[in-house]
């Protein structure tokens, strides 16, 4: 599903990935842990492709999305789902409307909008804030919210940039208990995380970084956490 | 019928995005609006005395036709068959010097034993005022003619000031057009700027660049629209009280035909503001979109 081949991303002088490679198969569920710095953003962005490489190849269901046309960038983050740290809400739309959006840009029909839209609530346990603002809801609310718009296109992988980063540990704990049921239904799950803690109870792989470079990678069950 | 269904649907929900980012915009919208309206409404005023200068122009060229006077020693009704002859010419009218003086004495108390002092004379009018010039000459050149009367003062007045005000309107349109492309612009510039977050949101959410770029570039022209239709209003306004005063001034000698053709003009300077206005706003809001907006 994803497959890194010494992928290499430099700010100036400055190295964001050291020569980083790694695969993941289609349906696993994978965490990315590391402290600030460590690349975990880089690797995410150069996923949906919000940067390029400076070197190396990035391949998402065998597609080189480094190598892609830019007028094809829109079909790539169709096809995979990205939640955010910050939620990245329309404040001045509903819930519903916010998880419609990208059905509405793609000329959905209205009908099937609605079927999609309830269903991707149902899925977050938010059917009863449909009409309801994003400054109304909580901030474990509003994820669900941003895990519900991307999840609703029904895409293969589903990736999360510290997805928990502005949440108190029991909510980030059932965010990703979401994401793992989400995994369970068969979506490739990648989240970039600093919550150690959680990370240690999911036993899912791990891929640490530290500086740029793959530091360990390690299957589910066997990742014994760093002393914090 | 899937796939042009889909167009529809997503051309609905652009100009839906369209109304709601307007709606949005409250006060703000008023801000360009009002000064694309200053704009066009100078831009119209330019074009409006350009084109009422170019239809007294052609009304007054119209109506002038020469009066040529002749000696004794032709037969008018003659030469007024070979001046009918030329080419251009659409009327000649005889005014026989007998007819003229019984005319003259009726309205004067002349004393009997005075001679008719009047030469026959004939009206010319030509078919395109165009070739007014060339066909005086050609009469002028005639034998018998000791005489040609009319007003070129009064055509070359017309004429310089019609070409002053088409070089000034060129000029000032150019330069309100720059204007106004610079400020909507700038002022979808704000728009994109206080929507940073929203328009992120719909990149990263895989939204196709002209989906989001559509609703600003709609935005500009829903402000032209507005914006000329504004406009428009004061200059009906202003030509109406001009006209007022014209016909309270010198209406009888206001050339005919002058009011139906000047009514028909508003619409034609509404059209050229809407296009114009269509125009330079798109293009300020493309502008500004190719610049502010990286996709």
């Amino acid at each position: 599903m994803i497959h890194f081949v010494n992928v290499t991303k430099k700010y100036g002088e400055l190295k964001a990935l050291d020569d980083v490679s790694f695969q993941i198969p289609a349906g696993e569920m994978v965490f990315i842990v590391g402290p600030s710095g460590a690349g975990k953003s880089t690797i995410m962005r150069l996923l949906y492709r919000e940067e390029k490489p400076t070197s190396g190849q990035v391949f998402v269901s065998n597609v080189d999305v480094s190598r892609l046309p830019n007028n094809q960038t829109p079909l790539l983050r169709r096809r995979m789902g990205v939640i955010f740290q910050d939620f990245k809400l329309l404040q001045n739309k509903t819930s519903f409307e916010n998880i419609a959006y990208p059905l509405f840009a793609i000329g959905m029909d209205h009908n099937e909008i609605k079927k999609r839209v309830h269903g991707a609530l149902k899925v977050v346990s938010l059917t009863n804030k449909a009409n309801d603002f994003p400054r109304n809801l909580s901030g474990g609310e509003q994820q669900r919210v941003g895990v519900a718009r991307a999840i609703v296109q029904g895409p293969s992988l589903l990736i999360a940039d510290e997805p928990t980063g502005n949440l108190d540990p029991a909510t980030s704990m059932e965010i990703f208990q979401l994401l793992e049921k989400i995994n369970q239904r068969g979506t490739t799950v990648m989240i970039a995380t600093h919550n150690q803690q959680i990370v240690d109870q999911m036993r899912k792989r791990v891929i640490v970084m530290n500086n740029g470079k793959i530091v360990s990678d390690v299957q589910a069950g066997t990742y014994i956490p760093q002393p914090q | 019928m899937d796939f042009s269904a889909r167009k529809v649907r997503m051309a609905y929900r652009m100009l839906y995005e369209t109304v709601q980012d307007i709606w949005r915009g409250g006060w703000s919208n008023w801000v360009v609006i009002s000064i694309l309206t200053s704009v066009l409404a100078i831009f119209g005023f330019v074009l409006q005395l350009s084109f009422g200068l170019n239809l007294i122009g052609q009304k007054l060229t119209d109506q002038l036709e020469f009066s040529v006077y002749l000696s004794d020693t032709v037969d008018v009704r003659d030469f007024a068959v070979i001046v009918g002859k030329l080419a251009y010419v659409k009327r000649v009218e005889v005014i026989d010097k007998d007819v003229a003086w019984d005319e003259f004495k009726r309205n004067f108390t002349i004393a009997e034993d005075i001679q008719n002092p009047l030469p026959n004379t004939i009206h010319v009018r030509v078919a395109n005022p165009e070739y007014l010039k060339s066909t005086i000459t050609a009469v002028r050149s005639m034998l018998g003619v000791t005489d040609i009367n009319y007003a070129p003062g009064v055509l070359g007045f017309i004429n310089k000031l019609k070409t002053l005000f088409q070089v000034v309107g060129i000029m000032m349109a150019i330069l309100l057009g720059i204007v106004t492309i610079v400020i909507t612009g700038n002022t979808i510039q704000l728009v994109i700027h206080s929507r940073q977050n929203e328009i992120e949101v719909l990149r990263l959410m895989g939204v196709e660049d002209w989906y989001i770029k559509g609703p600003l570039i709609f935005q500009g022209i829903f402000y032209a629209i507005i914006s000329a239709t504004l406009a428009i209003i004061p200059l009906y306004l202003l030509q109406a009280f001009l006209w007022d005063t014209a016909q309270n001034l010198i209406g009888s000698a206001l050339p005919t035909g002058l009011p139906q053709c000047y009514a028909g003009n508003i619409f034609q300077i509404y059209y050229i503001l809407f296009v114009v206005g269509i125009i330079v706003s798109g293009s300020g809001c493309f502008w500004s979109t190719r610049k502010y907006l990286k996709i």
